[in-house]
């Protein structure tokens, strides 16, 4: 994209969400300069977790959307989600009830992760080179990313371009979702990645109710009765973070994709329409992404390694905001609860219950006294070890709520009571489940060397006995689909497909 | 047989009228103005005098009319909430200076200055209205720069008079008008209903037209004009149920003895309140029986209420924290916001948790009477050990885990047809706004409707469509059957929470409301109680529901690691000795 021309980002504002769409676009010029009469259309809203508010993409504005693509005179409407660290979108969106109402005003829900996927390669990018894309996605004439306005404590904040993310399996998203803060982290540039393989034709905010804080899910709400829109992400994206209050490129994925010259983020190359801007600039909360730089939490304490932010840390985070809610009766009555999370944490206390989190913490504390000489809770004549692994890198959604349920059960009620996820989680295990450190082909970039050997091995091994393999060879045949590409990889391999 | 009577559930509703306001001239207002206000007023105040003065009140003087209000209080109860309470509501105690103007707002029709002490008001003066005060007092007005109006006031009579004014009140003639019809209307047709309806509609007018005015802005009214301004409660009359609910005069309604009856014991006195809308209004009861009761103890109090004015319901507090609970209520700007709702959360707790000493109630419902809760505090169940920092957080933060803002619908149906439809809104984990839903649009979702759940699951559903297209998206929304809303009603006011043996034979109310709910309740979407179902079943619901009542409670124990198997085991090791004492007992 040439940067010397001005994006141009409308902006509309409203009493409601489809009032707000409907002035985004008439700011632009209208819908149709991209929906035309017969086009399929996609929307690809942020529905992360079962919630409303400010946590999700709001559905009144796929609702805007869609009347405006009808009006323009697309022939079918569609609203696709995928599933998050393994919770599928058919449950996230029966629980809040939007497929069917979704379905009942004539949209058609796609679940991503029980479609066909594509396989997409991209030699040009920095750290993910290839992924798969839903099939849905290739076949729309015109899709179209939804986000919601909000910080993010790995990104500072979760827009267009964060949005992304949303269309990979999970077993793409878990490969480089890893890196340390502020310094040299693969994860930014995979976002940039995936953006720069899958495009889309726009970008529109849901900035009606935004999340300051504690994003992306524990944050608090700010009314700003916006919804931005544009067909460059990167413009969107930098106009929303200039309307939270962040300064020009100082978020980091805006900064890699203009930099990148994947679109413009620079504000000063930017056209806003429809509203001021300034009018509008309000000053968010950041997200805080240290475990013990925020308010204070209760009834967990961290013992914290080298931990990657895109992984244990930002789940780690959940339980810190958790713990308003659920533990703190628990600290007064039973005591905290330690966490041990990342590389090589500190020792625990002796006779304390503890929460191993994630892969790293497991193998790197395997000489640990509490393993090796473990308090034993529980009733005398059933006693348990004091200590329990969540397992994955990283653990799956919600899998730590029910391990620190199974740790306190019989001690704390409440707590006991939080295995009730497992009644809205996906059946698929962690992603690394079974894999020893050292083999987990997580520790490594993409190497297609390896990938090669990698590949036989597990070929050799039948059944797998994980998921995925970080391999795109057998991810193709896991994920159902054969893929000419994956085919020609194997074959490279020295492994005949099936 | 009256007690009895008053005891029987209010099941029927009347039918709304929606009054509409007449318009009066300067001088019918005025007429009625200095009938129906001014003179209860002066009357208040004489026996606020007396009060204040500590000199006894004539019997023929306790009772006083409120003005603007068919109500009635015995001033010397009303004293002591005066002077304790009304500084919550209003503000500071000050003398009031009261400026009635023309429909134009160009001339002072009455001016009065009201003297206060120890909260009271002890005089109603009046002033010339074409004072040297006057002019400037209108070019204040008529500019909209009453910001030193007070100041000004208050410099001026205080050297004319040496009197302080502190508190302004500007009121227009039209003010009156619509309360006026209220009145009136209530007089003719004695609905507690429409007169509510009939204060909501005055009110909201006074203010859309700025009619009434207050400088400085006390407590009561500012959170008044917030609830207006912001649209709290969008309350509609044409969407609230009418038509086939049959007209009662109010001699049958309303019983003429108190349902609810509300003591305050502060430090020096004891007053008691009616809250319920009975005949003959009387709202703060007389002081001869209140203080008949000679201690000052809450559970003798609201046992003594219960008895005199054989109320089903009487409720004691101690005046000092009930009336600080209601100034943080009142305190706070609207609408709320999540760290207003911790804190109110936490102060309503602990009041509750202070259950004997801040509060109490005759007849008291089976689970609060000293012999069961002996045995609950026995294992660790009892009121007083109500988790009331953790609750807040539970209830704030959970609420917030559903959706930081989030529109939920009650819709409550009769038959086959919508009865009324309530939407709730939540920002911040804070009741945000309150409206109905016109139910005939609701109509054609419920034609036809069955007895079956799934049914009444399918209608919701269409409901919450037709919400959505009309109203903006409902997060959930929930059916109940009207009723099951009435068997409900029917259980509690036969009291049968208060007797074991009621309670007992309330069995088949409750098996009734068990039917009545497998058919009258529905939730849309309802997708994870169908997911929680196997959970639930898999977990077993007697392992489940003592867990929760478990989490509702304080554990007095400092960290009780295995305490708690330690405990079963032990009562397991006694039992099994007991039986192993009685075997040697019997055949050794």
């Amino acid at each position: 994209m040439e940067t010397n021309q001005k994006a141009k980002v409308g902006i509309g504002y409203g009493n409601n969400r489809i009032e707000c769409v409907r002035k985004a676009f008439a700011a632009l010029g209208g819908i149709q300069q991209w929906v035309k009469p017969g086009h399929k259309v996609l929307l690809k809203p942020n529905i992360m977790a079962a919630q409303g508010g400010a946590q999700i993409t709001h559905i009144d504005t796929l609702k805007g959307l869609y009347l405006l693509c009808k009006e323009a005179g697309a022939k079918e409407v569609w609203v696709g989600e995928n599933s998050v660290c393994g919770m599928s979108p058919r449950i996230q969106m029966g629980i809040i009830g939007y497929d069917r109402a979704l379905e009942d005003i004539g949209m058609k829900v796609i679940f991503f992760d029980e479609e066909d996927w594509v396989y997409r390669f991209r030699g040009e990018n920095y750290c993910l080179k290839d992924i798969h894309i839903p099939k849905s996605l290739v076949d729309a004439d015109v899709w179209i990313t939804v986000p919601v306005a909000k910080t993010h404590e790995a990104c500072l904040t979760t827009l267009g371009l964060k949005n992304s993310h949303g269309i990979l399996p999970d077993e793409d998203k878990a490969r480089h979702h890893r890196g340390r803060p502020f310094g040299n982290s693969s994860l930014w540039e995979k976002f940039v990645d995936i953006y720069a393989i899958s495009k889309p034709h726009l970008c529109v905010t849901d900035m009606f109710h935004a999340m300051e804080g504690q994003g992306p899910a524990f944050g608090d709400i700010v009314e700003m009765r916006l919804v931005v829109a544009s067909a460059d992400s990167v413009a969107c994206d930098a106009t929303v973070e200039a309307l939270m209050g962040f300064e020009n490129l100082e978020c980091p994925l805006t900064k890699i994709a203009h930099k990148r010259g994947l679109g413009i983020g620079d504000m000063n190359q930017i056209q806003v329409v429809g509203e001021n801007l300034l009018q509008h600039r309000r000053h968010f909360k950041r997200a805080l992404w240290h475990p013990d730089s925020d308010r204070p939490y209760y009834g967990i304490r961290i013992l914290a390694g080298d931990v990657c932010h895109g992984g244990c840390q930002m789940i780690v985070r959940y339980l810190i905001d958790l713990s308003h809610i659920l533990f703190k009766k628990m600290e007064r009555e039973l005591g905290p609860i330690y966490i041990l999370v990342g590389d090589n944490p500190p020792p625990p206390p002796e006779k304390a219950f503890i929460l191993v989190f994630g892969d790293c913490a497991i193998y790197s504390t395997w000489h640990y006294q509490y393993r090796q000489r473990p308090k034993l809770i529980g009733p005398w004549w059933k006693p348990r070890k004091g200590y329990i692994d969540v397992q994955g890198c990283v653990p799956v959604q919600l899998e730590w709520i029910r391990s620190m349920a199974h740790l306190v059960e019989g001690y704390d009620p409440m707590v006991s009571l939080g295995d009730a996820v497992s009644v809205v989680e996906a059946d698929q295990v962690t992603f690394a489940e079974g894999i020893s450190l050292e083999k987990n082909p997580r520790r490594w970039n993409f190497d297609r060397e390896w990938a090669r050997k990698y590949a036989r091995e597990i070929q050799e091994s039948k059944p797998p006995r994980y998921i995925y393999a970080a391999n795109e060879s057998i991810k193709g045949q896991i994920l159902r689909k054969t893929d000419p590409e994956v085919d020609r990889i194997l074959r490279e391999a020295g492994v005949e497909p099936e | 047989m009256k007690a009895e009577k008053s005891m029987e559930p209010k099941t029927s509703f009347r039918r709304s009228s929606t009054l509409v306001f007449k318009n009066y001239s300067e001088e019918e207002l005025i007429g009625w103005a200095h009938e129906k206000v001014k003179k209860p007023w002066e009357h208040m105040c004489e026996v606020a005098a007396l009060a204040v003065a500590g000199q006894p009140v004539p019997p023929d003087k306790f009772t006083v009319e409120i003005p603007l209000t068919p109500f009635r209080v015995d001033y010397r109860g009303a004293f002591y909430l005066m002077r304790d309470g009304v500084n919550l509501l209003v503000g500071e105690p000050c003398n009031l200076f009261t400026i009635i103007l023309s429909s134009d707002r160009k001339r002072i029709l009455k001016a009065y200055i009201e003297e206060a002490r120890l909260n009271n008001f002890i005089s109603l003066t009046p002033l010339d209205p074409q004072g040297a005060w006057t002019k400037k007092t209108l070019e204040m007005i008529e500019n909209n720069d009453t910001h030193y109006l007070t100041q000004y006031l208050n410099e001026y009579f205080q050297k004319e008079r040496n009197l302080g004014v502190n508190w302004v009140k500007i009121a227009n003639i039209q003010f009156f008008g619509p309360f006026r019809d209220v009145l009136e209307h209530f007089e003719e047709n004695r609905s507690f209903r429409d007169l509510l309806e009939g204060y909501w509609d005055a009110i909201k007018k006074a203010y859309a037209e700025k009619w009434i005015e207050f400088l400085p802005e006390p407590h009561i009214f500012a959170r008044i004009r917030e609830v207006i301004h912001d649209e709290i409660i969008q309350y509609n009359h044409a969407h609230l149920p009418s038509g086939d609910i049959p007209e009662e005069t109010g001699e049958e309604e309303y019983p003429s003895e108190p349902r609810v009856v509300l003591g305050l014991v502060g430090r020096d006195y004891k007053v008691a309140i009616n809250l319920s809308l009975s005949h003959p209004y009387e709202l703060v009861l007389n002081q001869d029986m209140v203080e008949s009761y000679p201690g000052n103890d809450l559970k003798g109090f609201a046992r003594h209420l219960s008895e005199k004015t054989r109320a089903p319901l009487s409720l004691a507090l101690a005046a000092d924290p009930a009336l600080n609970l209601l100034y943080e209520y009142l305190s706070r700007p609207f609408p709320l916001r999540r760290m207003d709702m911790f804190i109110l959360y936490r102060k309503l707790f602990t009041f509750i948790k202070n259950f004997g000493t801040w509060w109490n109630l005759s007849p008291r419902p089976f689970f609060l009477k000293e012999r069961v809760r002996f045995w609950g505090k026995l294992i660790g169940y009892d009121i007083t050990r109500l988790p009331d920092q953790d609750l807040p957080d539970l209830l704030v933060d959970g609420l917030g885990l559903a959706g930081l803002s989030a529109r939920y619908a009650l819709v409550i149906v009769d038959g086959d047809k919508p009865f009324a439809a309530i939407i709730f809104e939540f920002f911040d984990g804070a009741l945000r706004k309150i409206s109905t839903f016109p139910i005939d649009k609701l109509e054609p979702a419920f034609a036809g409707l069955t007895k079956d759940r799934d049914d009444l699951r399918e209608r919701l559903f269409r409901a919450k469509q037709i919400m959505w297209a009309e109203d903006g998206w409902v997060n959930f929304a929930f059916a109940v059957q009207k009723d099951l809303i009435n068997a409900i009603f029917d259980f509690l006011f036969k009291r049968s929470l208060t007797s074991i043996p009621k309670l007992i034979g309330s069995i088949g109310d409750l098996r009734l409301m068990l039917k009545l709910a497998k058919g009258g309740v529905a939730m849309c979407p309802d997708f994870i109680l169908k997911r929680l179902e196997p959970w639930v079943k898999k977990k077993g619901r007697l392992n489940i529901y003592p867990k929760l009542i478990q989490a509702a409670f304080e554990s007095k124990r400092k960290k009780p690691r295995g305490l708690l198997y330690v405990r079963s085991t032990i009562i397991v090791a006694v039992i099994l000795a007991l039986i192993a004492l009685g075997l040697i007992f019997l055949f050794g």
